[in-house]
């Protein structure tokens, strides 16, 4: 010991709190994991458990997409009760219902995890195993609830909110130096400008800031949400990438020069390729958006698919000797999607910046093709 | 696995809502007070850096200004000085030539002095003899002429210092 304090006596001071802080984040980032990696565990159990009333077998792949779709409550945990029975412990949110020109509001607790059926006038509403909500008569649905991802993309926008307006209002009045939360926040904003927007898009960058840094921003804020556990999968849902990408397909198209809609509709080849060349035109312009919402969708999804299933080997071995193993590889993988997170929202942001750039085409460059 | 590619109207509808409100608020409370934030400090910062070489340039100015007004100035100094030299010079071979000249002059006049005084002297001298050699022989006349023989000795003595003379 006296020989260790003699050497750490030694060590500047610098390199000192430096190595400490170092021990320290991995200490943290370590046990965030540890508890994430059980929660999940637990959330298997469960599920487990309640699917095999009859002894049945773990079914990872049902657990796996149950926790990846989308759900009318934020599911927590379960908790057994004397009987032996689970109950889900779960937080209810609002579902919001229009059927025969009516708008139904309740809570999903009402539908007592799929055991009740709520009666709301002359409707009465029933919830399925895969969350869909239907009218007993016959009546169409249609389902405008908060859901676990809709909750989930609340709390994203109240972070963002918070962070951005408030990072706004942290410069100095007098010399305009970033001050507190603005310090890490304009390093983000001038990357988005200066390494996507600029070399993208050009001189007309600026029109398109507020859609890339907000695109950039809540795509990436919501992928890290979905990494803590029990969070939702929002970006992983074909429903949101596919929102986000028709975003980027009416700025782009509504960005586009002459030029741009001369290559669709008039391309530089025989008249006699034109059924054959604007056809395939029209197809690139639409495959651009729908690549970047399989892309998003793809990644996200992907990435919580490969920590459920290396969590359910645990449930799948039925064995306590696995738990180290599983955990050690969902550490590997956490460690990858924080990354992905970032770089999926970078490349969504930088393609969409791409795309615009290349609607925004001026005819001096046209003459290279 | 068919729901995973399902897409859901409602989630569309709010996904879309709060990404629009979000931009456009965002736009307006952060995006646009970011980035002029920034673009006005960046333009501080290229005026700051325009102003800094332009004083420098200046300065540089200044100095061959200097340096141009320092030779003028070691010019003007030599000029004065190779002036003051040759009216130094003049002055003294002035100076010399007027001493000369005046001591010429009063070497001159000394000597005509001299010249005079002695003449002068010479005068006095002689007259002086004159009338000593007039007392003499008033005093040998005024002794001698009782006793002629005497007289005859006397003149005849006289005469023959006379012809030694």
């Amino acid at each position: 010991m006296p020989a260790a304090l003699k050497t750490n006596a030694f060590l500047p001071v610098s390199q000192l709190s430096a190595s400490r802080f170092a021990f320290i984040f991995t200490f943290v980032f370590c046990t965030l994991l540890f508890f994430s990696g059980k929660s999940w565990a637990s959330d298997q159990s469960n599920a487990e458990d309640s699917s095999k009333t009859g002894a049945e077998e773990f079914d990872a792949i049902s657990t796996i997409l149950h926790h990846v779709l989308d759900n009318h409550d934020w599911h927590l945990f379960d908790s057994k009760d004397q009987d032996g029975t689970l109950h889900p412990v779960s937080i209810p949110l609002p579902i919001i219902l229009l059927s025969e020109g009516q708008l139904d509001v309740f809570m999903s607790s009402a539908f007592e995890h799929g055991h009740a059926t709520v009666q709301r006038g002359s409707r009465a509403y029933e919830i399925d195993n895969h969350g869909h909500i239907t009218e007993s008569n016959g009546h169409s649905v249609l389902d405008f609830s908060i859901t676990k991802n809709v909750a989930s993309m609340l709390i994203a926008v109240l972070l963002l909110l918070i962070i951005f307006t408030r990072g706004a209002k942290s410069y100095d009045a007098s010399s305009g130096r970033p001050q507190g939360i603005a310090k890490v926040v304009e390093p983000l904003v001038l990357f988005v400008r200066d390494d996507i927007a600029i070399p993208n898009i050009g001189d007309q960058y600026k029109k398109y800031m507020p859609y890339l840094l907000t695109a950039f921003f809540f795509i990436w804020i919501n992928n890290l949400l979905g990494l803590i556990p029990t969070g939702a999968n929002f970006t992983g849902n074909i429903s949101v990438t596919a929102t986000l990408a028709f975003f980027t397909l009416l700025i782009t198209n509504f960005s586009g020069t002459k030029t741009y809609w001369g290559h669709v509709f008039t391309p530089h080849v025989p008249l006699w390729l034109y059924p054959i060349m604007i056809p395939v035109e029209m197809v690139g312009v639409v495959a651009k958006p729908i690549a970047l919402m399989i892309r998003l969708f793809a990644n996200i999804t992907a990435g919580h698919i490969i920590i459920l299933s290396l969590i359910s080997l645990i449930f799948v071995f039925k064995s306590l000797a696995m738990a180290p193993v599983a955990l050690g590889f969902v550490l590997f993988i956490s460690c990858i999607e924080l990354l992905v997170a970032a770089l999926q929202a970078y490349v969504f942001t930088l393609l969409s910046a791409l795309f615009i750039g290349l609607a925004l085409e001026q005819p001096a460059t046209d003459a290279h093709h | 696995m068919k729901e995973l590619i399902q897409p859901n109207l409602g989630l569309v509808v709010w996904t879309s809502l709060s990404f629009l409100i979000l931009m456009f608020v965002l736009r307006k409370y952060a995006w646009k007070p970011i980035l002029e934030a920034v673009e006005e400090r960046d333009q501080k910062i290229a005026q700051a850096l325009k102003e800094a070489e332009n004083a420098r340039k200046e300065v540089g100015s200044l100095s061959s200004e200097r340096d141009k007004l320092l030779a003028d100035i070691k010019d003007e100094r030599d000029q004065i000085l190779a002036d003051a030299a040759k009216t130094r010079d003049f002055i003294v071979s002035e100076a010399k030539h007027k001493a000369t000249e005046e001591a010429s002059r009063i070497l001159e006049t000394a000597r005509e002095a001299i010249h005079n005084e002695r003449m002068a002297a010479v005068t006095e001298v002689r007259n002086m003899a004159a009338k000593l050699a007039i007392d003499v022989a008033e005093k040998v006349l005024g002794n001698h002429f009782a006793d002629q023989a005497k007289q005859e000795e006397f003149v005849r003595a006289e005469m023959d210092k006379i012809k030694l003379n």
